[in-house]
């Protein structure tokens, strides 16, 4: 393209813009022609539209309905009715509730912690800490259906674990079949996978200037407050950002328990497959997988998604608000 | 600073001869506890491999070492699912929906990192927020949507979204590409290239490793993926993935055959592994650079 | 400047756009297929020869020797009538049937393994009642489907499904655990169940070697309990409000439950029911292991044994009842798998042809019976049944053929209604409910609601 060629092609709308310096050019060439800029980023704006906006709008207007997919019955707009029922007639939803609270209360933080406590102790090491790196991280990339499967077999009440356990005269508990003890079954799964956090902590370690544990050396600090007063700053943007991907990932928490939950029932007792045992597994996803797509109340499983959403949109907001707090950046001292 | 490099930088001291037995105690010292994480990390993927080579009346018990060793449960595994059905949907959807992120993310990251408009950041924050929001908030009216046009139980509705645009790989490039010195491509725009000339000319072939890494994660997430295919393949004689024929597999008949149920794991997390193996730095890297910045 | 202008109208007129028309649509077509178009059926006459047609068939059923069965008899289908032939689909459940219709594509026929969804699908016009084409193929149904059937395939006056062979649970014990106990006599009622579960339990010091019985509702079979027929209790009443406060029958069931729970300790229960609850069907069950003295179980479970230990001494008797009603001892909860005809097929003339070979074909439902195990499901077929004399089939299909058998109520709202009484059944056995009768009034009070929203 010659400089007379876009000259003569100049965009109109640009009134007032005198010819500068560089001959044969009346815009700013780092500013792109708009249609330029549009084809650049219409893949996603036609997405955001299609998939993102469209049903985030259509689920609030189903919320408002009783609207059953696949059912012939005429839909009807029912207000607040279904928010309504949620909240105060159904007790697997408050059920779902407390489950995925739980998850998120006890297993952000302690996954948090472990990834930390796991980069720390390969941040010591002088060679090989690649190659226990790369091992703490398999376990993230493993599917998470054959992963839920091998802890399954692993967790057996008449399993490996157990009987490793009897052996040094303890009796294990009955992890995935008993109540009190599924969800802490899947919570060693979670921490078993936090390998994509554990090296996200480790390369933000390995990340702090030298020179800031120099000066800590040099004033004769030892090894505990050396990582509390430099280290812990460092890392803190980096902990936000694995406590709020954990919440919002938490809060969705699906395919770990709709396979974990059933795994050790009959193959009769099918009408309470999601939660067992005794509902211990029911989580809001999947509760919410089981109005909307196995008895297809679509409104009343729509009153559920946005209810869901609020709620991580307005816990993410409020904690990325609370952390600034503490949040150490990276211009102070 | 998105290049973090992650070896570990050497000792700037000497040691004398005579520390070199405390040295290596204290390097036995240092490394007794990641070696007793990869123990535990270990396990799970341990018990899995040796229950894939048990009888089935060995495989429910708590013994880890299969004897007999059962190598036919691999070939048990294509009768009783439809394995190489599962295996070949599986591989359609991550290679079509990784190839359809690559060239649908490239060029939207590239504009919100490197190039000029009105309402850029305030665009890009709207691409973090839809991370924000929660699958169920979505997948409702997308699937009457997709039942209207008669997508349901066919690989469309996991693979077209696909070539929208994907935030997370927009957000992984645009770190990426906020690293590429911005000299270059305003010399290339003096020059008279169009931004699409750029793109393909000077940035993709400095950005090779990011978009492998992009790649590579979403053609694992697309391995992996679960939700999405159970809700629009779930049903399906014919397009189901193997993440929703393994449930099928552990919830049948075979409930408690779980040397089948882990023979089919292994083969199901095999490629992954294989892939991650090969392309490990890649990985690791694009990790990496996710938290760098925040 | 323009992209700036441009950017957010773009994006909120295609969401615009797209929204309208979301809105618009609310499931395969608002106008439900019209149910009084005239309907034909094929005649014996006619079946002869006919169009070749091709129609899709799904089961529920994923045991090998069921899914053989169905494969062999629907293959005697095409041998019969070479025009017609059958796809069959096993292992679709009721959640993977109401994805398919609400995807557009279901079956031709659907085989489901419970007939809590029949009010439902009838009521939602998922499925087509089947009176018009009953009457046109001439099909006399009291005459050729016992009562018990009856029940749970019809609503509000329709024929929605017919019966695909059925189901009855009763008591299954080990005699000789018996023997050695000096019980001569299964138990009739809920206090001897108790007091002979307590004589037939062996402990080995802290722990339990044998369970006498183990009542928790979420353990194999034992919902089949909780449907009203041994306690004497219907779930709705006359006006279909649900009894569960209302009639004190049900408190006493429950109270028998949990006090048998408690005898032997959660942790204990939780223990056993950890590990023998995956092994309903296999040769670990814990009856056959003898980790359980008594168990309720389906009739399939002869079929089971026979398979998996053919010397295994045990008996069959109706599951005990509530002792208020210790009269009508005998009863049982007679359940049984139905077959619909979906709305939305496409060849229904044939998917009803296909079906009434399937549901009155005494030679079908014979051959079917015995491969897996049920009770025939017509009169005719019953006649003709080998198995009806066999000492352990005998007290089920006595148990079948007892007038005071019967299943819980139908209703739109599907399986929430037990769902919800399973929930609260399993807080009670978990010690989460205080207030016995409040928390049963609260049961209530929510399946009426759910009863109230499905009928919309």
């Amino acid at each position: 393209m010659t400089a007379a060629t876009t000259a003569a092609r100049g965009p109109a709308g640009v009134a007032g813009r005198s010819r500068d310096s560089r001959v044969g050019r009346r815009r700013d060439p780092s500013k792109a022609r708009w249609w330029v800029t549009l084809a650049m980023v219409s893949p996603f704006l036609i997405g955001l539209a299609a998939f993102v906006v469209y049903p985030v709008c259509a689920t609030l207007y189903y919320s408002l309905t009783n609207f059953q997919e696949g059912s012939y019955r005429p839909v009807k707009f029912v207000g607040l009715q279904n928010y309504v029922d949620l909240l105060t007639q159904s007790d697997t939803f408050w059920i779902a509730v407390r489950n995925t609270l739980w998850m998120v209360i006890i297993m952000v933080p302690l996954r948090t912690l472990f990834a930390l406590f796991a980069a720390w102790s390969i941040s010591r090491i002088k060679s090989g800490a690649h190659f226990y790196r790369t091992l703490f991280f398999v376990p993230a990339i493993v599917p998470v259906v054959g992963a839920a499967l091998a802890f399954i077999v692993m967790l057996n009440p008449e399993g490996p674990v157990n009987s490793m356990l009897a052996r040094i005269g303890i009796t294990g508990p009955g992890w995935f079949s008993d109540p009190n003890w599924a969800k802490p079954s899947l919570l060693i799964m979670a921490l078993w996978a936090a390998g994509d956090t554990i090296v996200i902590f480790s390369a933000a370690m390995l990340d702090v200037p030298k020179e800031l544990y120099e000066a800590a050396d040099l004033d004769g600090v030892n090894s505990r407050q050396r990582f509390w007063h430099v280290t812990m700053p460092f890392l803190s943007p980096v902990m936000v950002f694995a406590i709020v991907t954990g919440m919002i990932y938490t809060f969705q928490y699906f395919t770990e328990a709709f396979v974990a939950s059933g795994s050790a029932s009959s193959i009769q007792s099918s009408s309470d497959l999601l939660g067992y045992p005794g509902q211990s597994l029911l989580f809001y996803s999947t509760e919410l997988y089981q109005q909307g797509f196995v008895y297809f109340k679509t409104g009343y499983a729509s009153a559920m998604a946005w209810i869901l959403f609020v709620v991580i949109f307005v816990s993410t907001i409020g904690f990325l608000r609370l952390s600034k707090r503490w949040v150490y950046a990276a211009g102070d001292n | 600073m998105a290049e973090a490099t992650l070896s570990r930088p050497r000792a700037l001291v000497n040691t004398p001869r005579a520390a070199k037995p405390r040295r290596f105690l204290m390097g036995v010292a240092e490394h007794s506890l990641p070696i007793v994480l990869c123990l535990g990390f270990a396990l799970p993927l341990v018990v899995c491999f040796t229950t894939a080579f048990m009888t089935q009346q060995q495989s429910g018990t708590g013994s880890l070492w299969p004897s007999p060793w059962k190598f036919s449960n691999f070939r048990e595994v294509f009768s009783a699912m439809p394995f190489g059905r599962d295996l070949w949907n599986t591989c359609l959807y991550a290679g079509l929906s990784s190839f359809g992120v690559i060239i649908s993310s490239v060029p939207v990251a590239y504009a919100v990192a490197r190039m000029k408009f009105r309402g850029r950041d305030a665009f890009f924050i709207v691409i973090l927020a839809t991370m924000m929001i929660p699958a169920q908030v979505t997948s409702l009216p997308l699937y009457v949507l997709f039942a209207k046009i008669g997508w349901i139980g066919s690989l469309k509705p996991l693979i077209v979204p696909s070539f929208f645009g994907d935030a997370f790989s927009i957000f992984l490039l645009r770190q990426f590409f906020l690293t590429l010195p911005q000299e270059t491509i305003e010399a290339a725009r003096v020059d008279g290239a169009g931004e699409f000339r750029i793109l393909r000319q000077v940035v993709i072939p400095m950005a090779r490793p990011a978009i492998a890494a992009v790649g590579l994660f979403a053609f694992m997430y697309a391995w992996n993926d679960f939700y999405n295919p159970l809700l629009y393949t779930g049903n399906s004689t014919t397009s189901q993935t193997l993440a929703v024929g393994l449930t099928q597999l552990a919830k049948s008949a075979h409930q408690s055959a779980y040397q089948l149920q882990m023979a089919a794991s292994l083969m199901f997390l095999l490629p992954v592994l294989l892939l991650f193996l090969f392309a490990q730095k890649v990985f690791i890297e694009g990790i990496a650079m996710t938290g760098s910045k925040g | 400047m323009r992209t700036s202008a441009f950017r957010p109208a773009a994006v909120l007129a295609a969401g615009g756009a797209l929204l309208v028309a979301g809105c618009t649509s609310s499931g395969p077509g608002t106008a439900a297929p019209s149910s009084s178009a005239p309907v034909s059926a094929i005649t014996s006459s006619q079946a002869a020869s006919h169009a070749p047609t091709t129609i899709t068939v799904w089961s529920f059923n994923t045991l090998p020797h069921e899914v053989a069965a169905f494969r062999k008899t629907l293959g005697q289908l095409h041998t019969t009538y070479p025009w017609l032939t059958v796809k069959f689909v096993p292992g679709k459940d009721d959640a993977a049937f109401a994805k398919a219709v609400a995807a557009g594509s279901p079956p031709d026929v659907f085989v489901s393994s419970t007939p809590d969804n029949v009010a439902k699908f009838c009521y939602n016009r998922t499925v087509a009642p089947l009176d018009p084409y009953l009457k046109a193929a001439s099909v006399d149904v009291p005459k050729t489907f016992p009562a018990a059937t009856l029940v749970y395939t019809q609503y509000a006056g329709k024929q929605c499904a017919l019966p695909l062979l059925a189901d009855a649970y009763a008591l299954f014990y080990n005699k000789k655990m018996f023997a050695d106990a000096g019980i001569t006599e299964p138990p009739k009622t809920m206090s001897e169940l108790t007091a002979d579960a307590k004589k037939l339990t062996i402990r080995n010091g802290a722990t339990i070697k044998t369970f006498g019985f183990v009542p928790r509702s979420d353990y194999n079979n034992n919902s089949s309990i909780y449907v009203g027929s041994q306690s004497g209790t219907k779930y709705y009443d006359g006006s279909d409000k649900a009894t569960f406060a209302a009639d004190g029958k049900w408190a006493k069931l429950l109270a028998w439950d949990k006090d048998l729970n408690d005898y032997y300790g959660g942790a204990a229960v939780q223990k056993f029911v950890g590990t023998y609850n995956g092994h309903s069907d296999d040769a670990k069950n814990a009856l056959l292991s003898g980790a359980v003295a008594m168990e309720v179980d389906g009739e399939w479970h002869v079929g089971e044994i026979a398979d998996e230990n053919p010397n295994f001494d045990y008996g069959v008797a109706p599951v005990p009842v509530v002792d208020d009603v210790a009269g009508t001892y005998g009863v049982g909860n007679t359940v049984g798998t139905v077959a619909y005809i979906p709305s939305g097929s496409k060849n229904k003339e044939a998917a009803f042809f296909a079906l009434q070979q399937l549901t009155t074909n005494t030679e079908f439902l014979t051959t079917l019976a015995d491969t897996v195990f049920n009770i025939p499901s017509t009169f005719d077929s019953l006649k003709a049944w080998d198995k009806a004399d066999d000492p352990h089939w005998a007290p089920l299909v006595k148990l079948f053929q007892n007038p005071g058998s019967y299943y819980k109520e139908l209703t739109p709202a599907g399986d929430e209604d037990s769902a919800t009484f399973g929930t609260f059944i399993q807080q009670y056995e978990q010690g989460k409910v205080s207030d016995l009768q409040k928390g049963l009034a609260g049961a209530a009070k929510k399946v009426d609601k759910l009863n109230a929203a499905a009928k919309g």
